[in-house]
């Protein structure tokens, strides 16, 4: 704009004894600045003006040779002889130049030129000045994060923009993007409160300012995660090195320990890195494609960074497959459960059934539930299906002589949803399954995330009655005293200590878990057992049940009644005092 | 709470190559952190062995945990090990801005002691170890030449 107004009409520079006085330059850079300048002599009138000047002080007409304090006594609430006094002294003096009673003033600077005294020149900033930088101010803060004053989402996307219009022109500026994902941010919040989580996200900020150079943008994208997008160098084929160079720095100095009113608090941080280059073509695509680095570095444990590499999205396309057939799969009636017989030892009497989840996809085949169980965890879709699988296995055990019980799996996400113990419950009433028939099994896994829910899970499944095995016992990190402190009726002795090839080792392991389980008084079940030289050993050992492909494979839901048929029943299962 | 005084007794790992550079760089760092906890009346004493920084800070809890973000952010050293956080009575460095409690031969072994056979194991002396050990070492180490007990600015 202020382009097309020089070539309109070249404004004029000032006599050329005052622009001696001023320098070329000067005068160059007052007539293009929004600022407006002017030059007044001994007697009060102007010499020069620039066109900012006359629009600020309100100069219409000749603009030169008017008596300034006249014009401004006139056109502006002033003091009384407030503007012969600036303009007749050296200064400098500043005088407010009020439009309205309510309107910001502009305000004039008045300071005599050089020695000699002959010239002032006065400088007024309009109003509209504050404002301009207000409304800049207020575009500042729209792209800034309160919390952390790192920048937010809104600039990150700005900067992409920029990047992707640079782009345009042919050439690839080499540009990375690090994207910084807390661990263990939300135990902080909850233990010490949001307002320590929001001091913390503060100096969080503070260090990952200290990883990067000048040059790098930081942004906080909400919550516990974090952008760096990181320019590389002219000379660098891409950004990646410096890019590495930095995640790498970011993830060992938020590793470091905070201290937070008094009390050590340690988090650590996962980092996904995508740069402008083969992989990714696009401004577009980097934070897509740092997403699933991060995913990927999270998945390798953690406190680490993973380049994207085009194979990622391979693998997130098919995990995104899998997740919306996983979805379709109970509507589809794809999931089945399938039995596998449990008896008592040392008579081999059937006692029941462990319930068993089968996924069977007309596209994939038959799935195995390593691959999809973690997957509907993460997903959250193991909550429909833990209803569906007790729902079903309560459903059908109900069909099965009173002296059977059958065992259910339940996955930690689950159990450690709050609605978890009055769900079963629920379910048993609607299927008029006695509670003692059924048992729950858990892995230690339940205990890890939240000790105190899971204990007081645990304890409202015991009050209705229900039975709570630990699944896959000795295969855990968890202390003896600290699973001895939860009130499991069971212990499952898992497979990698009782199949086929065992050694003397597993043996004494065995038994160190049989003697371990009568110590506590919890019954003992193995699992795995294929050689009647296994149950031998279990059952003169005191084991009190077995599952295994010596006894039978899982069965089908169908298979159940002629197994049942086939194999003698102990003595009424015995229901604990607690059951109703 | 952030105003009452604490003790802060930390362990690092030196990052930096031993030799000129480790003593200018030592140098540099009680310069600037003696400046600085001058102006946050945070007092105590550095110690640099065996690989090893060891500091303890003293102040108001505010001042001590500003300090410590600070020096956390140092990429001189790593590895970085609490050993001590607490409320105290009174100072224990209230002389020194920052003490120099040196590197001479008398304590190295009590030091490395710090330091085994993995290279790092700061908890086997703990919070109230390398203070004593500090301390101690403080009276030998008067005639140090790298400001050794030198008032704060």
């Amino acid at each position: 704009m202020a382009k097309a107004n020089l070539a309109a009409r070249p404004p004029a520079l000032p006599e050329p004894h005052l622009l001696d006085a001023l320098g070329l330059p000067f005068a160059r850079a007052a007539q293009a600045s929004s600022a407006g300048f002017a030059l007044v002599d001994r007697a009060g009138r102007t010499r020069w003006t620039t066109a900012a000047f006359s629009r600020t002080v309100r100069l219409r007409g000749a603009a030169n040779g008017v008596d300034l304090a006249a014009h401004l006594d006139e056109s502006f609430r002033l003091g009384p002889d407030e503007a012969g006094a600036a303009l007749a002294g050296t200064g400098p003096v500043t005088i407010e130049l009020h439009e309205g009673r309510d309107a910001a003033p502009a305000t004039l600077h008045v300071a005599a030129l050089g020695p000699g005294d002959e010239v002032r020149v006065a400088i007024a900033f309009a109003a509209d000045a504050a404002r301009v930088s207000a409304n800049g101010g207020a575009l500042h803060e729209a792209r800034t994060d309160p919390l952390t004053r790192l920048g937010n989402r809104s600039l990150l996307e700005q900067r992409l923009a920029e990047a992707r219009e640079r782009g345009d022109d042919g050439t690839v500026r080499p540009l990375a993007l690090v994207m910084i994902d807390l661990d263990r941010f939300k135990p902080v919040n909850d233990t010490l409160g949001h307002a320590a989580g929001d001091r913390l996200l503060a100096l969080v900020a503070d260090r990952l300012k200290r990883a990067c150079r000048a040059e790098d943008t930081v942004v906080r994208l909400g919550g516990d995660e974090f952008v760096i997008l990181h320019p590389g160098g002219t000379g660098d084929a891409s950004a990646d090195a410096s890019a590495e160079a930095i995640a790498g720095r970011a993830i060992e100095l938020l590793g470091r320990p905070f201290l937070l009113d008094g009390q050590q608090v340690n988090i650590g941080a996962s980092a996904g890195i995508a740069s402008l280059g083969e992989a990714t073509a696009s401004p577009d695509d980097l934070l897509r494609h740092a997403d699933l680095a991060l995913y990927e570095a999270k998945g390798a444990g953690r406190g680490t960074w993973r380049r994207f590499a085009p194979s990622l999205e391979t693998r997130a396309r098919e995990r995104r497959e899998l997740e919306i057939a996983l979805r379709r799969a109970l509507p589809r009636r794809e999931l089945e459960l399938v039995y596998q017989p449990q008896v008592a030892l040392p008579d081999n009497a059937l006692t029941g059934f462990e319930a068993l989840i089968r996924w069977n996809n007309p596209e994939r085949g038959l799935v195995s539930p390593i691959d999809f169980i973690p997957l509907a965890e993460e997903t959250g879709e193991i909550h429909a299906i833990g209803r569906w699988v007790l729902e079903q296995a309560c459903r059908e055990a109900i069909g099965w002589p009173e002296t059977l019980g059958v065992a259910v799996n339940v996955s930690p996400v689950q159990f450690g949803r709050e609605d978890f113990v009055a769900g079963v419950a629920t379910t048993l009433e609607r299927t008029g399954l006695a509670p003692h028939r059924l048992e729950i099994e858990l892995t230690e896994g339940v205990l890890i995330d939240d000790a105190d829910r899971a204990r007081e899970h645990l304890e409202a499944l015991r009050a209705l009655g229900i039975g709570i095995a630990m699944d896959d016992f000795g295969t855990g990190y968890s202390s003896l005293g600290h699973l001895s402190s939860f009130p499991f009726t069971k212990i499952k002795i898992d497979r990698s200590f009782v199949g086929g090839a065992r050694d003397v080792r597993s043996r004494s392991l065995v038994s160190s878990i049989l003697s371990i389980g009568e110590t506590l008084g919890m019954k003992t079940i193995a699992e795995g057992v294929e050689t009647a030289e296994d149950l031998d050993a279990l059952a003169s050992g005191g084991c009190h049940a077995a599952q295994g492909y010596l006894i039978s494979r899982p069965i089908g839901a169908d298979a159940v009644a002629g197994f049942i048929d086939a194999h003698p029943s102990p003595a009424p299962l015995a229901a604990p005092e607690t059951a109703r | 709470m952030t105003d009452t005084l604490h003790r802060l007794v930390y362990v690092s790992r030196n990052a930096l190559e031993d030799g000129a550079d480790a003593e200018a760089a030592i140098e540099e760092i009680l310069r600037v952190s003696r400046r600085n906890n001058a102006r946050t009346g945070v007092g105590g004493a550095l110690m640099f062995n065996a690989g090893l920084f060891a500091q303890v800070l003293e102040g108001e809890l505010g001042a001590v945990e500003e300090t410590f973000e600070r020096i956390q952010c140092d990429v001189r050293h790593d590895d970085v090990r609490i050993l001590a956080l607490e409320p105290i009575e009174r100072r224990r460095f209230d002389e020194w801005s920052m003490a120099w409690a040196g590197r001479d031969a008398a304590p190295v072994e009590a030091f490395a002691a710090l330091a085994d056979d993995t290279g790092f194991d700061a908890g086997r002396l703990g919070g109230d170890g390398v203070l004593g050990l500090l301390e101690a070492h403080l009276d030998e180490a008067a005639d140090e030449p790298i400001g050794a007990r030198r008032r704060a600015a």
